[in-house]
Formats: structure tokens, sequence, C-alpha cells
């Protein structure tokens, strides 16, 4: 496979993500318990952990092959969003071994601000005028390696992967009522 | 719930892998394998001197320009213009050629007042700066006796609007070019190097005598251009 195509490759992963992503938050913000909405956020909470966990290594695989292997120097959002995304596969690989929900309290705050970074990323690289005026000399944040589909960039992959691990890795107070019981 | 849990993951996760084997062969698919697709790399470059390679329309192939330095460098700017400690300083010469090969000089202290722009074909905010400078020139406000050069520099192939010397004519770009060189590994290229410039566009304005009046970077309203060259006037 050749740059051209792992850059797609990637892009279409991360767009599939960030659909199940909102699939997944529009379902456990409905409440139901019932019907297709509440089967779909049993199913995010039975394989929670091990959905968020193969995003987390897929994320840090691809950041790791565009930056090792395609040669995309990370910029400084980057750079800080590789810091939130790395531990991240390392720690929810473990907790879906364990079986570790408690893992929520340490995923769930790292992929948040992760994305917050990723989100701001994405926003200058359509806006660069938000940067500040200037581009650096070595990587810059509003410069974009590539936009397959129109609009999939790293930051927007970071993106997705971020809000698919939240989305699989916080469940909803009853799954977690329901969890706790069983225990 | 645990039995169904442990009953539901392996399907997830066979669902999960089913979906990554399906996109890797329609990403493989779509990108036709890649093999003749793939961009020009630098390590791929034609030897320096070269012609320009397919991708490219001038005569000089954008990863080979080389610009010679003559006289010290300044320090990298800091941000700061009022406050720069390069100003007086001896602005450095530069000898190259632009992307046709028409030799450019910048020979300070001979040429009159010059400023000199310093951009890079993928920085977005060179993008936006450059329709403001052609909006400059159309107004007839720059200083008739003022030399504008632009120094295209950071050259690098896997990035967006390569080659630059079709960018710079498709952003209508009229002045003296300068084609600078890419990165070379971890070494700057001899013009970038020789300003001190720290980011993109770079401007540093050159008195009648040779030495810097000026730098500054990041994007710059005609207003701001008018007061920069001022300093010469």
């Amino acid at each position: 496979m050749d740059v051209e195509a792992a850059q797609l490759f990637f892009s279409l992963l991360a767009v599939v993500a960030g659909v199940a992503a909102l699939v997944v938050l529009v379902a456990r913000l409905s409440g139901r318990d019932d019907g297709v909405l509440g089967e779909i956020v049993r199913l995010a909470d039975d394989a929670g952990l091990w959905v968020a966990a193969a995003v987390a290594v897929t994320s840090m695989i691809g950041s790791l092959y565009f930056s090792e292997v395609a040669d995309y120097v990370p910029c400084r959002l980057c750079w800080f969003q590789r810091i939130a995304m790395y531990p991240l596969a390392v720690i929810l690989v473990v907790a879906a071994v364990r079986g570790d929900r408690g893992v929520r309290w340490y995923a769930g705050p790292l992929a948040a601000i992760g994305a917050v970074v990723s989100s701001y990323h994405y926003l200058i690289e359509w806006r660069p005028s938000l940067e500040g005026g200037a581009c650096d000399v070595g990587p810059s944040c509003a410069d974009i390696w590539f936009r397959d589909l129109g609009f999939v960039t790293l930051a927007f992959m970071a993106l997705c992967g971020f809000v698919a691990i939240l989305a699989f890795v916080v469940p909803t107070p009853r799954a977690e009522t329901e969890v706790a019981h069983a225990e | 719930m645990p039995s169904r849990s442990r009953s539901r993951t392996p399907y997830v996760l066979a669902a999960l892998a089913a979906v990554v084997l399906f996109v890797a062969v329609v990403a493989i698919v779509v990108a036709g394998g890649g093999e003749e697709a793939d961009a020009p790399s630098p390590t791929a470059a034609p030897a320096p001197g070269a012609t320009g390679d397919a991708s490219s329309s001038g005569a000089i192939d954008p990863v080979a320009a080389r610009v010679i330095v003559r006289g010290d460098a300044l320090a990298p700017f800091e941000g700061a213009t009022d406050t720069d400690p390069a100003i007086g300083s001896a602005a450095p010469a530069l000898s190259g050629t632009d992307y046709d090969g028409t030799p450019t000089e910048i020979r300070p202290g001979s040429d009159g007042p010059m400023l000199l722009v310093f951009v890079a074909h993928w920085c977005p905010h060179c993008n936006d700066e450059i329709p403001v400078l052609n909006e400059w020139r159309d107004s007839g406000a720059i200083p008739e006796d003022l030399r504008i050069v632009g120094v295209s520099t950071g050259v690098d192939p896997e990035r967006p609007n390569y080659p630059p010397d079709e960018w710079l004519v498709e952003k209508d770009w009229q002045w003296d070019v300068l084609a600078d060189g890419p990165f070379d590994g971890s070494a700057p290229p001899a013009a970038l190097e020789a300003y001190g410039v720290t980011a993109y566009p770079f401007f540093a304005l050159i008195d009648a005598d040779g030495n810097v009046a000026a730098r500054g970077s990041g994007q710059l309203p005609i207003e701001q251009l008018e007061a920069l060259v001022a300093r010469v006037a």
C-alpha cells in the first residue's frame, strides 16, 4: 500500500469511526432503553473498551506511519494530540484485557483534551488567520499535508479518534449501574 | 450482564476487522495500487542544476535551486520589528536565479532600497499575503525606487502548491524572483538562513546604503506595508 492508498485508508477509517461515534452518542443522549437506540447503547457498553482500544491503537499506528514512513513532519499541535493519543493506546488495551471500566476516569479526560486540541487544529486548517498570521519555518499547524474526500485531514482523523474513544469508553449512567450490580 | 458482554464482544471485534479489511480493499482499489502515482520526493530529485522535473515547467528544478550568500548572516528574527538587533547591520548579498534560470542578484547598497519577501508555496499565510501585495502594487502606492524581490524558499515537493514556479504564476507574482532551495536535512536554505527568517511570509527591508532597515514576519495589511517601506523613503 503506497502513501496515497494509506491516506485514503486511514481517511475512510476516520469517517467510519466518526459516524459510529455520532450514532453511539445520539443513542446515549436519547436515553432510550428499548428499540434500536437502546440496543446500540448496550452493544457500545458491552464491547466499548475493545472498540476504543482498537481506535486508539489504529490512530497511533496511523500517526506513526505518516511521520515515520510518509515523512509528514508533525507540527506543534500534532504533538499535543500525540501526547493524548499514545497513552490511550496503551491504557485502553490494558483496560480491555482486564475488563476495567474504571479506565474511563483516565481515558475520558485524555480523549476530551485531545478532541479539543484537534478541533482547534482542524479549525485553523480552514481559517489560518486564527493561528496568528504566520507559518513557522518548520512544520506549520495551519499547513495541511493532504485533504482527502474534500475534508479529511490528519487533524480531522485525530478528532474522529478522540470522539470515538469518548463515545465508547464513557458509559451511560444506566450501563454503569448495570455493571455495578453485576459485579 | 457480564455473560452478555463476553458473548457479544467477539462479534463486534469481528465486525470491526471486517470493516477494516473492506476499507483497505476500497483504498487500494480506488488509489489504484498507487505504484505509478507516487509523488516526487526530495530523495528522488535530479542532481542540483538539472532541468526541472516533470511537475515543474521552469528551467530550474525547484528542489535543486541554490543561492550563494556573501556577507554575514543576520541573527534569527525574534518577532519584534522595532527592537530587532539586525537593524543597521549590513544586509548579506544573494546570488541565484529565478525558476526560468534568469540570474537574480540581491546587491545591498548597489540597487537602491529593496524589499525582500520570503514566501513558501505551502504556507497558507503566504497565499493570503500575495494578493495583498498585488493590491498594493495595483494601487500605485509603492515607491518607484523600491525594488521588490520574492524569495521562494522552504520548497517541499510533498506539500501543497508545488511546484513554486507555477504557484507564483498562479498568484500573479510580477516582481523578480529568487529561487531558494529546500531544507537539506536540518540545514536551512541559504537565503532563508542568511536573513534570519523564522516565519513566513517574511519581509526584509534594505536601505539604499545596503543596511537592514527593518524585518518583519506574518501577514501585513497594506497600511503596515506602507509604514514599513516609509523607513527607507
